[in-house]
């Protein structure tokens, strides 16, 4: 196939460009990127409209339940201070000594040749740093009591029943209620003794108590 | 491609650079603070919603009648041991009650804290009625008499005694009591 260019290329027509079609998608790009944007942004409006009700609306439920709730709070603070208070009970108990079980104890271990005149709780302060239990949380330092359970007695015999006392001493080593909270039984003082113009022999014994758990 | 095709394509894509370029602008500074708003409020709303299902429980009528319930039954465990602070001035009275009961003569109290009440260390809640007690008994009699008062409701601590033959046979016998006293008291009306 031949052409013939009788014009040399000079005269030939241009090619034709669609303009409106170029025109079309020149703005096309953009207006759908701002239809996306402004439906973006209308809907956000909208959520926080919507937001902004339910807000108000649980901030209205919120006042409504206040007496309800200062009423539950009365009580819930009432409860935090019995508990407290069962707490320091527990505290105050775990110083303090049964002493019926330890009564007891000593008089269904007396031998009949013993007889017992005197019973005496000795007590010394001892200083213990302990945490405190209210308030910051320091270290305090306080006084407990250090007790001591004097059984004076004596054996009815002039020459002493010592293997009376000794028994005595072994089973209150022994008995329940002294190994929970006694730490040692011992025999402080044997010596001859006047009762009543009888010649005797005086025994006592010091059954002294734990510390350590306080 | 001739040059004025070239020209309309630079246009175009000039056209849309600008464009996209203000847009993104617009995004930046118009939507993009109300989304972030939005995403705070939404954060807002769903604290407050849990908030709002956890305050309907806690103010709800079980809930009131189960922590009733629960301070009824603290205030009755704590009434086994401590008298309340009204009931104080009756300590001394309580303790000779029980003496009296299983038949301790001659017995006689003296409340050791006429000002107010002891304080007790590392408690808060509590305070302490120290009553002195003495009595003349035999050991079985004292027996029972310290059994009752570890055995009474409020509690009665023996702190120390002193048990000592007397010329009679008796024993005379001297304690220290404590008797725990609440520091508060509130009442437990319906």
């Amino acid at each position: 196939m031949y052409q013939i260019n009788m014009l040399k290329g000079s005269q030939l027509p241009e090619k034709y460009w669609p303009s409106i079609l170029l025109a079309g998608i020149a703005f096309v790009v953009p207006i759908a990127l701002a239809f996306v944007i402004s439906i973006a942004y209308f809907n956000d409006k909208a959520a926080l409209v919507t937001q902004d009700e339910k807000l108000s609306d649980y901030e209205f439920q919120l006042r409504e339940m206040e007496d309800a709730k200062k009423r539950v709070d009365s009580v819930v603070l009432a409860i935090q201070k019995k508990t407290s208070s069962l707490s320091d009970v527990e505290e105050v108990l775990g110083r303090h000594i049964q002493w019926s079980d330890i009564l007891i104890a000593i008089s269904e271990n007396l031998s009949d040749t013993l007889v017992v005149d005197k019973l005496d709780v000795m007590q010394r302060k001892v200083t213990r740093t302990v945490d405190k239990r209210y308030g910051d949380k320091k270290k305090i330092t306080i006084s407990i009591p250090a007790r001591t359970l004097v059984i004076s007695l004596y054996s009815v015999s002039v020459e002493g029943d010592d293997v009376a006392v000794r028994n005595l001493q072994r089973n209150l080593i022994e008995a329940e209620a002294f190994q929970r909270c006694v730490k040692d039984v011992v025999i402080a003082v044997r010596e001859p003794d006047n009762i009543e113009g009888k010649e005797v022999v005086r025994y006592e014994l010091n059954c002294i108590f734990k510390i350590d758990e306080f | 491609m001739k040059a004025s095709a070239k020209k309309k394509v630079l246009n175009l894509v000039m056209l849309w650079i600008v464009s996209i370029g203000v847009l993104v602008l617009a995004y930046f500074v118009v939507v993009f603070p109300i989304h972030l708003a939005v995403s705070g409020k939404s954060q807002e709303v769903s604290e407050m919603s849990t908030e709002i299902k956890r305050m309907h429980k806690y103010v709800s009528d079980e809930n009131f009648a189960r922590l009733k319930e629960r301070q009824r039954f603290l205030a009755e465990s704590l009434d086994g041991f401590v008298a309340g602070s009204l009931k104080a001035g009756e300590c001394t009275y309580a303790i000779a009650d029980v003496a009296a009961n299983i038949g301790v003569g001659d017995f006689t109290t003296k409340q050791k804290t006429t000002k107010g009440f002891a304080q007790i260390q590392n408690c808060q809640f509590l305070r302490g009625s120290l009553v002195d007690v003495s009595c003349n008994v035999s050991y079985i009699k004292f027996l029972r008499l310290v059994n009752e008062y570890e055995r009474s409701r409020p509690l009665v601590l023996i702190d120390k005694f002193v048990v000592r033959v007397s010329e009679d046979g008796q024993n005379e016998i001297k304690m220290s009591l404590l008797i725990l006293v609440d520091n508060q008291i509130d009442d437990i009306k319906m």
